[in-house]
């Protein structure tokens, strides 16, 4: 079972490897890279999320609701710095290669989820882990993404801002895990469907707008 | 404590509104950066707040332990001293000995949140407890050196400070009020924590309004 988190990850992420060759555009590319990307740190985190939770003497509650939700954000923030830093600051390709990296990330999670109670599974557990989870990996990711689309632009914003996107980024993330393992569950889906649709919403009158 | 949830639910209610008010207004393109940094500040407040309330609304606890509920105000002061330091500042200070009073002035406010800190230190709260109320102190104080700067500070070229003095009052105003609020949990003093948590309602309701009113002045 240890292995399994690997095995999907090969399974489901490797094969994505050989389209990254065939897909024409540079943009694209991009993309489908940091969907990889995400889940690779998906894989690495399932990992480290292992050992915290033998530090916290298993008490899975506990690391999942405060301790989990920094490490995976500060996991997926470092891929999204290591490209602001070294190739481009430009906000709306931060934005969307840190959602990228965000659903990459949970459709990893997804999947290692799915086999472990692979006897609870239902079509509502699916659409709860893809309005839910999926969105807000997305969402938590992407907030991060926009401070640093700041580093060169103003470094005064950058190191401030970033760290409190972050902040911002975690809270949504152990609110989300709180409320899923709670009788509330269904605030679980509303707070990620909340933040996603006016965002997109926007988005898509704005560029709109622009053609 | 049965009334940490109505208050906590109280803070959620009023910072929510607060931040939909910003939300509606600032967070468009075109709009002040300084005031947007301030709202999504206020959703940082807000969404702790949240955290805090799905914890209590589950059963879990939130004294003697760390929780990343504190995040919230750890962001807000984050983003409050980000928009004070990265915006404004340079506008009103140019780094010359001609403010050296005004930046002594400021030290006043990592002085008071430091003075506040201690009386939580001083509790019989766990050594967890106080090492998170002591990471949060860090960044109230950080963000409390401008705040109280920009209370006194003169306006020189743009006329931008003064506009903003009344939310630099309420904010530097409400970090109080954080850390009044670590100390009463931590010495479990429950009329405090009601007292304390009702002027936190009040502050951060008002927050932003008053930010508003300021910005808009400026920009006239």
């Amino acid at each position: 079972m240890e292995q399994m988190s690997g095995i999907l990850f090969i399974c489901i992420a490797l094969p994505m490897i050989p389209m990254l060759f065939i897909l024409p555009d540079k943009k694209s590319r991009l993309f489908l890279g940091y969907m990889i990307v995400g889940a690779t740190v998906c894989l690495v985190a399932g990992g480290v999320n292992l050992w915290l939770l033998g530090l916290f003497n298993n008490d899975s509650m506990y690391v999942t609701t405060n301790i989990t939700p920094i490490s995976e954000e500060l996991m997926k923030a470092i891929p999204v710095l290591y490209f602001a830093i070294l190739f481009s600051d430009d906000r709306e390709t931060l934005l969307s290669i840190s959602f990228a990296l965000g659903i990459g990330f949970a459709v990893l999670e997804n999947a290692v989820i799915l086999t472990q109670q692979i006897q609870n599974v239902s079509i509502v557990w699916a659409l709860t882990r893809v309005i839910g989870a999926a969105l807000m990996h997305g969402a938590c990711t992407a907030a991060v993404g926009l401070g640093m689309s700041y580093i060169r632009k103003r470094r005064k914003l950058f190191f401030c801002g970033t760290f409190s996107l972050l902040a911002l980024a975690i809270i949504f993330h152990a609110t989300f895990n709180v409320l899923v393992q709670s009788s509330f569950r269904p605030a679980a889906l509303i707070m990620p469907a909340a933040v996603y649709l006016p965002v997109t919403v926007n988005l898509f009158l704005k560029r709109r707008k622009k053609h | 404590m049965n009334s940490l949830l109505y208050l906590n639910i109280a803070l959620t209610v009023f910072a929510a509104g607060s931040f939909i008010y910003g939300a509606l207004h600032y967070l468009r393109p075109h709009r002040p950066l300084y005031a947007s940094m301030i709202v999504v500040g206020v959703g940082c407040i807000m969404l702790g707040r949240i955290y805090i309330l799905a914890r209590l609304l589950a059963g879990l606890v939130i004294t003697g332990i760390f929780h990343v509920g504190i995040l919230g105000t750890i962001g807000a002061f984050g983003f409050f001293y980000s928009s004070n330091y990265g915006q404004i500042d340079s506008l009103v200070d140019d780094g010359s000995k001609d403010f050296m009073k005004y930046r002594i002035i400021a030290v006043s406010g990592i002085l008071i949140t430091a003075a506040l800190y201690v009386a939580v230190l001083m509790s019989p709260a766990s050594l967890v407890e106080k090492i998170s109320d002591g990471i949060t102190a860090v960044s109230i104080a950080a963000a409390s050196y401008y705040h109280v700067k920009h209370i006194f500070v003169p306006d020189v070229d743009y006329g931008v400070v003064s506009c903003l003095r009344l939310f630099n009052i309420l904010a530097f105003l409400y970090g109080a009020l954080c850390m009044g609020e670590m100390a009463a949990l931590a010495y479990n003093a429950e009329i405090l924590l009601i007292v304390i948590c009702s002027l936190q309602c009040i502050v951060s309701a008002a927050l932003i309004p008053v930010m508003d009113k300021g910005v808009r002045s400026w920009s006239k």
